[in-house]
């Protein structure tokens, strides 16, 4: 009976030991399985759609560069590089909206470095540089002039801005000996400082570039071997910190502030407060940012192996209703901005069409692209957050009861 | 156990003053952790130095942060204050100025709240009062013999916190919904070892109904003398499980400790073997529990009984309205996310505009403001001063959108009410709207290869 009772303990012991082992190792297997499907998602985001746009980006600064040495060792001619200009723009305009990385990191603060629109630009700054350098030609150190006074906004305004002469003289004294220089000097330290310019935003495209590239800084597959130690609801939250652009730039900054909906332009519409300098482009870069957004939600359709981004993850929790809303509206408001691209219309139009209340029924061509925004955002803020138990960018980082 | 009928004899009974004097070292020393955090982590210039608005406490909007860098040294200084506390030192002067300075920190701004710097400011309040300088002290001779209301109130609060926050989790979301538990535990997939299980429904269910018991009935069981040390134990597990979960920073070092205050007065003597024989022969007695002490004793255990009780007298749901939210140890009881845009009306030619809170707010304010109507009207008024100072008379609006634990978002605020009109009270707001009626959402466990 004794010996009865012992091998009894001792087979229940062992098959308990057993069934325990083995579902704690059922669990550990899921745990990995569960962390992995997210990690693997921002992975195949960023393997797919950022790293591709990163190297676009890059290989176009590259293009553009040498475009500016070309025409600024020939013809002088700054207008000619404005298509160029307006591919890096756009190429961008789509990372923006992704920000990942160095694109994201505010030490580094890379993206205001190279695009200082929400800034203190001002043209007179840019002129004061220009005929700074034409004053001292070797003693010129880009490095020590402040960011808002180069990267793209400054790049545009030379490029763009066809006024040789400067007309700031009573509030920067610097550029009172300009307007007597003759024509082709004027046009030889412009590109003076469009060359300097250029090789300044190369350098940093080049940074970008070394630290995404698959030989060397390979930031994605440190992120793919978990090599820096994060987890995978870090990676997620990364992401959607740099999602927050579309609702602080793109919606209040582009979007409510030049159609007159926030107090700047209160009740009217004021095509300063645009981001570009041309209608055009200033939807160029909405579209591309909002092109940017969806990307997020559903990864490279082009791309061997996509995931589908975000809509797979909420699909699979059950929730890609909040991926569809919000998939619904970016492409909506997307619509509205390439349709006003297709029809080439300049500042003028908008401004024949006045000032529209968005909450009005009648809405305006640019209300068709801030309320469908404005939805997206909301979705994103409340329900999109909750489910994925994000925290906010900047969020306090303290205690949380 | 206590008997009843010999409460008041019970409270005047005298203890050893050693649990009471070990209390004083522990809540020193997490004054002193939390407000080293404030310099250690920078918050100082984020949450003092850098907003330009402080939403603030109702009766409190006089509380101004310092300029820099004097929030600086006043910290230092309550640093220095809780390490006097903690050795002892003029203890009739440093617990009062410990107390005030600390509350003065954090009634600066209320989206600063957390219910453990409430609860550390309660206990630095009621310790004014006590002899916690009795013993463990190298500046007093004497040494005072306390008595058990002493350790009573203190065993309250600490009761109470728990209690309540158990209270709190009576609710359909939390123990049938397994919300916000389900939002939660379904994204700590990265825990090692058990990250796979939490992303189970049933695991999910087990932890809020574990939770919702735990609260209710741990203070309970440290008060009975023969189940206390294995109560002891679950305190040291569940509040370590809740500090790997959740970014709930010292609360459950709060807890775990105080939670000391249940065991006997003398276990600081039988754990560091301290010889009391010698300090026996010089002992003094304190006051007796009478009196106007009786009196202020039960109103401040009145008050502590309403305030996480009020909101019965508020119509709908704590969660969605928070009136009767804060100072109520409604600890971890929900995950709300709000989306705020305000509008502003000229009265004079009808022009409307939207208002950014972050043109005023830091992010972490925007994001705490989102979800509290309280503070949403608050942030009205703040735009409504801003256009009076510049002679316009304006209208302020607000588009909230809220979601509370998983559901679909709806509009929090009605839209069409004018909040420079409605003023901060004790009265139900009639401006929330209604709460999502729906069942909330629960997200499904992941599964390899979408």
């Amino acid at each position: 009976m004794k010996k009865f009772l012992i091998l009894t303990l001792v087979t229940v012991s062992g098959w308990g030991a057993l069934e325990t082992g083995s579902l704690i190792y059922n669990h550990v297997s899921r745990a990995e399985s569960a962390s992995d499907v997210r990690r693997e998602l921002v992975v195949d985001f960023l393997r797919s759609v950022v790293l591709p746009k990163v190297e676009e980006f890059s290989a176009l600064v590259d293009d553009f560069d040498q475009e500016v040495q070309n025409t600024c060792s020939s013809s002088h001619d700054l207008f000619s590089l404005e298509n160029k200009m307006a591919e890096v723009y756009k190429s961008y305009s789509f990372l923006e909206a992704v920000k990942f990385g160095g694109l994201q990191d505010p030490v580094r603060a890379f993206d205001i470095e190279i695009n200082p629109l929400f800034g203190d630009f001002s043209s007179c700054i840019i002129d004061k540089q220009v005929a700074k350098l034409a004053k001292k030609p070797d003693g010129f150190v880009l490095d020590t002039v402040r960011k808002s006074r180069k990267g793209l906004s400054a790049i545009e305004y030379l490029i763009t801005d066809q006024d040789l002469n400067h007309s700031c003289s009573g509030s920067v004294p610097q550029t009172k000996s300009w307007n007597e220089k003759s024509e082709s000097d004027k046009k030889k330290f412009r590109c003076g400082y469009l060359k300097l310019l250029s090789s300044d935003l190369k350098l940093r495209s080049d940074q970008l570039r070394a630290e995404w590239s698959p030989s060397q800084g390979d930031l994605v597959g440190d992120i793919d071997s978990n090599s820096m130690g994060n987890s995978s609801q870090d990676l997620l939250n990364q992401v959607s910190d740099g999602l927050y652009f579309i609702e602080l730039f793109v919606k209040d900054a582009k979007l409510a502030t030049p159609i007159g909906l926030k107090e700047d332009c209160s009740g009217r519409i004021c095509k300063q407060a645009f981001e570009r300098k041309s209608l055009r482009y200033s939807m160029q870069t909405i579209s591309q940012n909002l092109n940017g957004f969806l990307s997020v939600f559903i990864g490279n359709l082009n791309h061997e192996g996509n995931k589908k981004g975000f809509y797979s993850l909420l699909k699979q929790l059950g929730r890609e209703d909040i991926a569809l809303e919000i998939f619904e509206n970016v492409l909506q408001a997307k619509s509205a901005a390439d349709l006003i691209l297709s029809r080439n219309l300049s500042f003028s139009d908008i401004e024949a069409e006045g000032y529209k209340n968005c909450r009005a029924q009648e809405r305006s061509m640019m209300c068709d692209i801030y309320t469908p925004v404005n939805n997206a955002t909301s979705v994103f803020k409340t329900d999109f957050y909750s489910v994925l138990n994000l925290r906010k960018p900047n969020d306090a980082p303290m205690d949380n009861d | 156990m206590i008997d009843l009928k010999n409460f008041k004899s019970y409270l005047n009974k005298t203890e050893s003053p050693y649990g009471l004097s070990a209390f004083r070292i522990i809540l020193g020393s997490l004054s002193f952790i939390s407000l080293f955090r404030y310099i250690y982590f920078g918050w100082v210039e984020k949450f003092f130095y850098k907003p330009s608005v402080h939403l603030k406490y109702p009766g409190f909007s006089w509380v101004e942060s310092l300029p820099s860098p004097y929030m600086d040294y006043f910290l230092y200084g309550l640093m220095i204050l809780s390490f006097l506390f903690v050795i002892g030192w003029k203890y009739r002067l440093v617990a009062p100025s410990l107390f005030i300075g600390f509350l003065y920190v954090h009634l600066i701004d209320q989206s600063l709240y957390l219910n453990h710097y409430y609860l550390v400011s309660l206990l630095l309040f009621i310790m004014i009062f006590l002899p916690a300088d009795a013993a463990l002290n190298i500046f007093k001779k004497n040494r005072v013999e306390v008595r058990n209301w002493h350790y009573s109130l203190l065993r309250f609060q600490i009761g109470a916190v728990y209690f309540f926050a158990g209270l709190a989790k009576l609710t359909r979301d939390w123990l049938f919904e397994a919300q916000p538990m389900n939002l939660w535990l379904g994204n700590l997939v990265d825990m090692p070892l058990i990250g796979g299980l939490l992303d189970e429904i049933f695991v999910q269910y087990i932890f809020a109904w574990s939770g919702f018991l735990y609260d209710l009935s741990i203070p309970f069981w440290l008060l009975w003398s023969r189940s206390r040390p294995y109560a002891f134990c679950v305190v040291i597990v569940f509040h370590t499980f809740t500090s790997l979960f959740f970014p709930i920073g010292l609360f459950p070092y709060i807890m775990t400790f105080c939670a000391l205050i249940f065991f006997k007065p003398d276990w600081p003597l039988k754990i560091f073997k301290i010889d009391n024989e010698k300090e026996k022969s010089l002992k003094v007695l304190s006051p007796e529990f009478k009196g106007i002490r009786v009196f202020l004793v039960s109103l401040y255990v009145f008050l502590q009984v309403s305030l996480p009780l009020r909101h019965f007298l508020y119509p709908g749901n704590v969660l969605w309205t928070e009136e009767g939210m804060r100072f109520s140890w409604k600890v971890m009881v929900r995950e709300k996310n709000g989306s705020v845009t305000f509008r502003v009306r000229d009265s004079d030619t009808g022009v409307e505009w939207f208002e950014e809170s972050h043109n005023y707010l830091e992010d972490y304010q925007v994001a705490e403001m989102s979800g509290i109507p309280d503070m949403i009207l608050q942030m009205a008024h703040v735009i409504g001063k801003k256009y009076k100072k510049e002679g316009r008379k304006v209208e302020v609006f607000v588009d909230s959108k809220a979601s509370l634990n998983g559901r679909k978002f709806v509009q929090m605020i009605d839209p069409k009410v004018n909040l420079l009109e409605k003023k901060y009270s004790l009265k139900a707001f009639d401006f929330i709207l209604p709460e999502p009626k729906t069942k909330p959402f629960k997200i499904k466990p992941l599964r390899k290869g979408l």
